[in-house]
């Protein structure tokens, strides 16, 4: 019997290929395309759609937005949070996974989407965990330029642990329906976190109810060593990309000892290339 | 990878890409963004001098293959290979997918496309071609026995 493998495929909410011999025209806004895709991936059973996303429109190329802009290069491109919704209301089995940057996202509103996506899913929610690399990106922020990787990777490791303590703050039976004394959640099962960390604070408790999968599947494709050490420690799936098949070998060979050392089974993020 | 119904259709289809009069601009342009580095300052007929970033590092690691001594033009033209030869019909590509997979004891592919440009019918090669070809062979799921994200990542 040979060994099976995962699939997933990486895309985007952009008009892509619009003047392409066959394309579907170029205004894909209503969702329905990507909607088309993912039951045709659902029907050939891959783990899941991945929606990548940025936050700005770059101006790196000569200075100017002008190839961002002719090239369809990550602009035009829309919000993957509510058309991760319209995907995970028109399929059943596959799950759907979109990208929310830590720097643009205050922790409490991640959770609460997060929260919401993977009840409207029935449990197929995943977050690609990005920190945005652009300073760009980071002036859209109330920032003057992108904090150095180390900065943004403990920011990121703090960030997750919020948001984890947020997922937590309600105990899985907290919601009771109790039709007898009229009382919908038990208060005894509702907890404030009161985070304080070195970037974050939050009062907590989360204002939704527990979702299927307790959290999100955390996806992540950290490539550089602080990168690598985020993702062996916090992920479920890791996507990368590496030079050749000994770029990649050595790549999941460094990510799998990291986990262990996190105290995690290998096992347990599962890599794609 | 790129798919077509014999391999010179898919390697001329490969080949009309890479060679097309935007490919390597909108290639500089889209690894510039990720990197925030304006590609344009370099020499596209030399290598490129050794540079770092406070983006995305691991993607710069792979785009400018360090040490090579390709130049730009050639590192951009090369800009989505992954090195495992991944174009053909789909039963060619099918049967090379596995090699990888044992090579690196890795658990699975993250299809993309450069630019990430999708059509219906690049869809439809993946999902009604390349993916049964994958079926027949025993390497890909048939069906979903796990309910939530979580469980189907861990079937197998």
């Amino acid at each position: 019997m040979p060994k099976r493998f995962h699939l997933a495929w990486f895309t985007n909410f952009t008009p892509g290929d619009w003047c392409a011999p066959f394309s579907h025209g170029g205004s894909p806004w209503d969702g329905k395309f990507f909607v088309e895709m993912a039951q045709a991936m659902e029907r050939a059973c891959f783990d899941y759609i991945i929606l990548e996303d940025t936050l700005m429109v770059s101006e790196a190329y000569r200075g100017t937005a002008e190839a961002a802009l002719k090239h369809v290069l990550q602009v035009s491109k829309h919000d993957p949070m509510p058309l991760a919704a319209m995907i995970a209301a028109s399929t059943s089995r596959m799950g759907a996974v979109a990208t929310m940057s830590t720097l643009a996202y205050p922790p409490f509103m991640l959770a609460r989407l997060s929260a919401t996506l993977d009840h409207i899913s029935g449990g197929r929610f995943g977050w690609n965990i990005v920190t945005s690399g652009e300073d760009a990106a980071a002036q859209n922020f109330r920032m003057d330029e992108l904090p150095p990787r180390e900065v943004r990777y403990a920011m990121a490791d703090e960030y997750v642990d919020l948001v984890c303590r947020l997922f937590d703050s309600w105990e899985a039976d907290a919601v009771v329906m109790d039709r007898e004394r009229g009382v919908y959640a038990d208060s005894t099962k509702v907890h404030p976190i009161h985070f304080k960390g070195e970037f974050f604070k939050c009062r907590g408790p989360l204002n939704t109810v527990p979702s299927p999968q307790g959290r999100p599947v955390f996806v992540q494709a950290g490539g550089s060593p602080r990168g690598r050490a985020f993702a062996a420690k916090h992920a479920d799936s890791i996507i990368a990309t590496a030079n050749g098949i000994a770029g990649m070998k050595e790549y999941r060979d460094e990510v799998r000892a990291l986990a262990a050392r996190f105290g995690r089974n290998p096992d347990d993020p599962r890599r794609d290339q | 990878m790129i798919l077509g119904e014999t391999s010179e259709v898919a390697r001329a289809k490969h080949r009309r890409m890479v060679t097309s009069p935007s490919f390597i601009e909108a290639a500089l342009a889209s690894v510039g963004w990720i990197t925030d580095i304006d590609f344009s300052q370099f020499d596209l007929d030399a290598p490129l001098p050794r540079i770092t970033t406070n983006g995305e590092q691991g993607s710069l690691d792979k785009f400018a293959q360090w040490g090579s001594g390709k130049t730009l033009r050639q590192l951009a033209s090369e800009r989505f290979d992954s090195g495992l030869d991944l174009i053909g019909t789909s039963d060619e590509v099918a049967d090379r997918m596995p090699a990888a997979i044992e090579a690196i004891g890795g658990d699975g592919y993250l299809i993309s496309t450069p630019f990430q440009y999708i059509s219906r019918r690049i869809i439809n090669e993946v999902c009604e071609g390349l993916v049964p070809a994958l079926q027949r062979r025993g390497l890909a799921r048939e069906a979903y026995s796990g309910n939530t994200l979580r469980e189907v990542l861990r079937e197998f």
